[in-house]
């Protein structure tokens, strides 16, 4: 990478690790802030065990979104207190490593990959799971002036997250702050 | 060993208006353990669908409780099914979810088979020195007592001693139908694999598609999503059905011999059902009245691993009971063949919103069964009060619903939504009391 294209990739990595901390702090609002409106959010299912679903028209997805709509209506679900499986609120921890360039950073789009484990503490039953995997992101500049003074994850929004969950016997449930 | 007497864990006197089962019948281990060994391996159990296995030399792995199942289609093209253990070392055979393979080659010592089960190498067989006592012995899989299909769906028996599936399915067969005919050209099974596991017992999924009265207070979250949809926020997309609108709905249940049952409920919203664009189709071959009954809301079970679950998207659920307190679920989405991409995404994105472990429903169901299963170990609980609903409607036989499809359930129950019924676990229970007594006396179940 050339220095210009490093410091490209690096501030949009921020925006990786600032998406699990918004997650782990519950900070819904800032978090569904970091997402495009017509952004895709896609956790495949496996078809077998080598193989991801690869179509989202021919074939089940755990979550497939074509827009934040979903999310939000994922964010009203849990914060209702009115949802079993989220009452109490579990929590969680975000790791992200190996976080590498798909493509050459460029200044409106940086599409990257990071493995990532995240690790539950599911307060009703007292039970620990680490879900963990590996996700691609496409990230745009953001343009309106108002999304950039949102948050300081240096101009950039989630156009694209496709999640790969590597454990997927998944025990009792999973929502979008587990991933 | 347990306190009671096998027959008292279900107190039915139906005369005094009583239906309760005992909690230890979830939370006993010992109950558990002859629950595998009079339920689940003397019951006709449902293995898979035959659009898994459709060439010669296919196979899927499933379960029977605690036997592994091999469910092949062999090169003359008939479904066999074996217990899935190479029977020189009891080493599991096939260990992918499914595959396609000539030859099944233990991993161990290498023995090999054909998809007919016959054992076509022992490996190294010249040089092995065997005695004559070897060769008088089968080396061949283990072929299941009983396998059939009913409408493309496999069952298989560990006992040679069942009805024949028909005799066993009884009328529940006419719901089975109404999802196996959504499509002129039959149904196939939308590619993804859906496994989870819950920390409770079994009979808690079992008896949670039989039992509307939690939609209201479990699911009320979704209820709020789907509220704000219904001005056209959020996810609009997945064209989920309004849950508010069937509370004004007529709804009822059917319960059959041999522990199947089926609760039903009047169709608020038919063009919310991806198969309502083909209605007419569907019509013309089956009938208005069985057209008609697709669009409506419909959970069935089939005792004892099976639910067709059709009140919002159709899928197929089986559960495997691991232990007591831990139960693993399977969930295939089946659909037409030849359903237009459109009304296929459709169907999927409905389908997400509502079911899996990652859905909007599903996991509140599946918190209140761990829920449930931490309550069971209470001190000074014996018997539960769930079975009570609706009791004072119950009608012997059919009701004008049943005459409709010209069924014979052994009862009917009818009502508004709020009648809220949880009626249908009767049969279940009856069966699993029949099933433990007469495991437990060394009776024949069936004659």
């Amino acid at each position: 990478m050339t220095p210009d294209e490093r410091a490209l990739f690096e501030s949009a990595c921020q925006v990786v690790y600032r998406e699990g901390m918004l997650l782990d702090e519950q900070r819904w609002d800032e978090w569904l802030g970091l997402y495009k409106p017509d952004c895709v959010y896609w956790l495949p299912m496996w078809s077998e065990e080598g193989v991801l679903t690869p179509d989202t028209d021919r074939a089940l997805s755990y979550i497939f979104y074509e827009s934040r709509s979903g999310l939000e209506d994922r964010v009203m679900r849990f914060t209702s207190r009115r949802s079993p499986a989220t009452t109490p609120m579990p929590r969680t921890c975000h790791l992200y490593s190996n976080l590498l360039p798909l493509a050459p950073p460029l200044a409106d789009e940086v599409r990257l990959r990071a493995a990532w484990t995240t690790q539950v503490m599911f307060l009703r039953g007292n039970v620990q799971h680490a879900f963990f995997g590996w996700t691609e992101y496409t990230l745009h500049a953001a343009t309106e002036a108002a999304d950039q003074a949102f948050s300081p994850a240096a101009g950039w929004r989630i156009a694209r997250k496709k999640i790969v969950l590597l454990n997927d016997q998944i025990p009792t449930m999973l929502d979008v702050y587990c991933i | 060993m347990t306190m009671l007497d096998l027959g008292d864990y279900v107190d039915d006197r139906p005369r005094e208006g009583i239906f309760r089962v005992h909690r230890d019948v979830y939370s006993d281990p010992d109950l558990f353990e002859l629950e595998l060994k009079y339920i689940f391996e003397r019951s006709w159990c449902f293995l898979g669908l035959d659009v898994e296995i459709e060439q010669p030399g296919d196979y899927v792995t499933r379960w029977i409780a605690r036997t592994p199942i091999l469910l092949t289609r062999a090169s003359d093209g008939e479904v066999r099914a074996f217990i899935n253990v190479c029977p020189h070392k009891g080493a599991q055979l096939a260990v992918a979810h499914k595959g396609c393979t000539k030859y099944h080659v233990c991993p161990y010592h290498g023995w090999a088979f054909d998809a007919a089960g016959q054992c076509v190498d022992v490996k190294d067989k010249a040089a092995g020195a065997y005695p004559s006592a070897f060769d008088r012995e089968d080396h061949n899989l283990i072929a299941l007592p009983r396998l059939a299909s009913y409408r493309g769906l496999i069952f298989g028996s560990l006992s040679a001693d069942v009805p024949s599936l028909e005799a066993y399915l009884g009328d529940m067969r006419t719901f089975i139908d109404l999802a196996m005919d959504q499509a002129p050209d039959g149904m196939e099974i939308v590619p993804g694999r859906i496994a989870y596991t819950y920390r409770a017992n079994w009979k808690l999924q079992m008896d949670n598609a039989m039992d509307q009265y939690h939609l209201t207070s479990t699911h009320a979250s979704y209820m709020g999503v789907m509220e704000k949809r219904s001005r056209g926020q959020g996810n609009v997309g997945a064209q989920q059905f309004d849950w508010k609108k069937r509370l004004e709905q007529e709804c009822g249940a059917f319960n059959f011999a041999n522990g199947h049952a089926m609760i039903w409920l009047n169709q608020a919203e038919p063009q919310k059902r991806p198969i309502y664009p083909r209605i007419g189709e569907i019509e013309a071959v089956h009938g208005a009245v069985r057209a008609q009954w697709m669009l409506k809301a419909r959970n069935s079970l089939i005792f004892p691993n099976m639910q067709i679950a059709d009140a919002t998207t159709l899928n197929v659920r089986t559960f495997r009971p691991i232990a007591v307190d831990k139960t693993e679920m399977r969930v295939h989405c089946i659909a037409p063949k030849g359903e237009s991409p459109e009304v296929r995404r459709w169907r999927l994105r409905q389908f997400e919103d509502f079911f899996m472990p990652t859905g909007f429903a599903s996991p509140d169901d599946t918190v209140c069964f761990e829920s449930l299963q931490t309550g069971y170990n209470a001190h000074g609980l014996d018997y539960l009060q769930g079975y009570y609903r609706g009791i004072e409607t119950v009608v012997s036989g059919a009701d004008g619903a049943a005459r409709e499809l010209a069924i014979e359930p052994q009862f009917s129950v009818r009502g508004g939504f709020d009648l809220n019924m949880e009626t249908s676990m009767h049969a279940p229970y009856r069966q699993w009391r029949r099933l433990m007594c007469a495991g437990m006396n060394g009776e024949k179940v069936w004659s």
